[in-house]
Parts: C-alpha cells; structure tokens; sequence
C-alpha cells in the first residue's frame, strides 16, 4: 500500500485571506470547506469498496474495463490472519492462480476485459484518487482508525491521518477513532474495550 | 449577491490530469503525478481529451468563496445546486464551497433554478482562475 497527500487546500491560506476581510472562523468552519487529495496505490478491491461507502468525498479509480490486470498473484493483497497461517496462505494462492488463469483464458477467447474481471477476487489491487473535506475526514477516521475496522481500510485510514497531521497538525489533532474523538465507545458490546491504549495511540500518531 | 474566490486548491488542472490517467492507465497516481508535474503541455493535451460528462475527476479540489448576500439569495444558489457547501460569517456575510464539477453544472444547468444574479460571473471567473484550459474550452463554446 502507498499514501500519498497528492494536494490540499492549505487553511492558513484561507484564514489569511478572511482576515484580510476583517473575518475569523473556527476549526469547525475551516474543516468543512477545506479538502485533502490523496494518491492511493496497491490496496485491495475489498478496501476500495469500504472507502468508496464514504458518499461524501470524490474517487478517480483505476477502471477494470479499461485496464487489463498482468499480475494477480504476485500483486494481490494478501491480509495477515492468512498469511501467517501455511495452510490459509496455500489455499488463499492456489485461488489467486486460478483466478488469473480464468481471466487470462477469458482474454484469450475473446472476452472484453468488462467481462473477464467478473473471475477476479476482492484482493486484486487497485489505484484510486480520494478528496475528502476535513469534516469527512474526520468522519472517515472516526469509523476507520476504529480498532473494529477491518485491519487494511485501519492501516489506509491511519496513514491518511499522519499525512493529514503532517500538513495540519493542529486541525487534525482531534481527529481519529470516535472513541477518541469522544472521548467513549459507541461500539456497545463490541467495543475493543482498549479505549485508554486507543487514546494514547492517536494522541502521538503523526507528531513523532 | 457578490460573491468572489477567496482560496482553492493548487494545480487545479494537473489533479484533473492525475485523476484521468489513474482511471485508465496501470500507473499509480503517486507515478503519474512525478510524470506530469511541470509538463503543462501534456497536462493540456489530457484536458483537451476529457469528456465533461465524466465529472468526477473534476471533483479533486476545493473553490472557496466569500459572499455578500441576502439569505433568499442563498437559498437560491443551494437550489441551482445542491453541493454548496455553506457557513454564515455574519449578518450579509458568507463563506461558500465547491469543486469544479460544482461550478460547471451549476453554470451550465438548463431550466431547474437560476442562479441568484452575480453568482454566475463569479464562478466563471472563478473557473477562469484556477483552470483557463478548461474554461477557454467551456467559454469557447458559449459557456
């Protein structure tokens, strides 16, 4: 997976020009008129489907139909709990081969690349451009950086904030986990139950 | 209404570039970014290629404005389009936001609500700021 914050509309640009107007706004203003463009490669398409729920934002992504896939099994994203698992990871790669042998035949028999992906599983990679405000950002960490997000959209969330902090380190500095946004857990029964660690993790995140 | 740029993203035109390419190229948008930085004429070449209808790689900024308006003419602004994002600042006193996909449809829409008076030849200048290819393309067909 590669982040990177392509572009940004800076906030001290902004306040600069309302003050020359005699005007001042708060972070809450700020936040939702600002907006963050982010270039994001090799993550899987079971990722891009979770961040794509976030209606309000923008997404320029890679197209299956127009972009023929050379390489799924050395490329595809393969998450941890299979991985580190010898028999899980077999499984997982005998699939992906067969997958890329499908979809390859279907190419060579004369099937349209729009057809030949419907063979190609959730951990094909993708590229994708994402622009989000900073209201949606906040959103968008609230429900990701959540220990219960799945561990890929955590690890992309986590590092959009530090990219987001890097940039605006005191307008992000309440961002992350809605348990640390809120101070508790609105997860219920299943909350993590970690909320002093989740704190200080988000606490430090991007400022070290 | 009076309503002016007040701050947008930078290289408006080169984000509409990396998003288009990243949409039909096997290059991650950290890659064509490196390839299109400081390329004005290939970035050019892109826009000149780019269907208007496909808006969503017009999303990729943010155009904020400052406006003097009664709160009817507001109302009228967000019925021409829904995706203005606004604050009030003070009695008269507004700061509005959108991205260029906003601007364009708002200016070009047929029929519906018009917009409030002013606020059209304030987004065309806008539009004229931050991406002239694109605006010399929209302008030179009439708007």
């Amino acid at each position: 997976m590669e982040v990177k914050l392509l572009a940004y509309l800076p906030s001290k640009r902004l306040l600069e020009a309302l003050r020359a107007e005699g005007l001042e706004v708060d972070a809450d203003v700020l936040l939702k008129h600002i907006s963050f463009t982010f270039a994001i490669s090799g993550i899987s398409r079971a990722c891009s489907h979770q961040l794509v729920r976030h209606r309000v934002a923008s997404y320029s992504q890679q197209s299956q139909r127009y972009v023929r896939l050379t390489s799924l099994a050395d490329e595809a994203v393969e998450p941890s709990t299979i991985a580190r698992d010898p028999e899980a990871d077999m499984v997982f790669k005998g699939f992906l081969r067969a997958a890329e042998y499908a979809y390859n035949r279907l190419l060579s028999l004369g099937v349209p690349e729009e057809d030949a992906r419907f063979v190609l599983p959730n951990a094909t990679p993708t590229n994708i451009v994402v622009t989000m405000t900073g209201n949606a950002l906040y959103h968008f960490f609230g429900l990701r950086c959540c220990n219960r997000a799945q561990a890929e959209i955590h690890e992309l969330a986590d590092r959009m904030l530090v990219l987001c902090r890097r940039v605006e380190p005191e307008l992000f500095r309440r961002a992350g986990p809605y348990c640390f946004q809120k101070g508790y857990c609105e997860e219920g029964p299943l909350s993590c139950g970690r909320l002093e660690e989740v704190r200080a993790k988000y606490e430090r995140l991007g400022y070290e | 209404m009076e309503m002016r740029l007040l701050a947008a993203t930078p290289d408006v035109e080169l984000l509409i570039a990396i998003a288009m390419l990243t949409t039909s190229s096997d290059e991650t948008p950290a890659d064509i970014y490196a390839l299109l930085k400081g390329d004005e004429r290939r970035v050019h070449k892109l826009l000149k290629r780019l269907i208007l209808k496909h808006g969503s790689v017009l999303e990729h900024n943010r155009l904020v404005f400052l406006a003097e308006a009664e709160e009817g003419e507001v109302l009228a602004l967000l019925l021409a389009h829904r995706f203005f994002e606004v604050s009030r600042l003070g009695e008269r006193r507004w700061l509005l936001s959108c991205n260029l996909r906003t601007v364009l449809e708002a200016l070009s829409r047929e029929g519906g609500e018009k917009l409030p008076e002013g606020a059209r030849e304030a987004l065309i200048m806008a539009l004229k700021q931050v991406a002239p290819r694109l605006h010399e393309r929209v302008m030179g067909r009439g708007g």
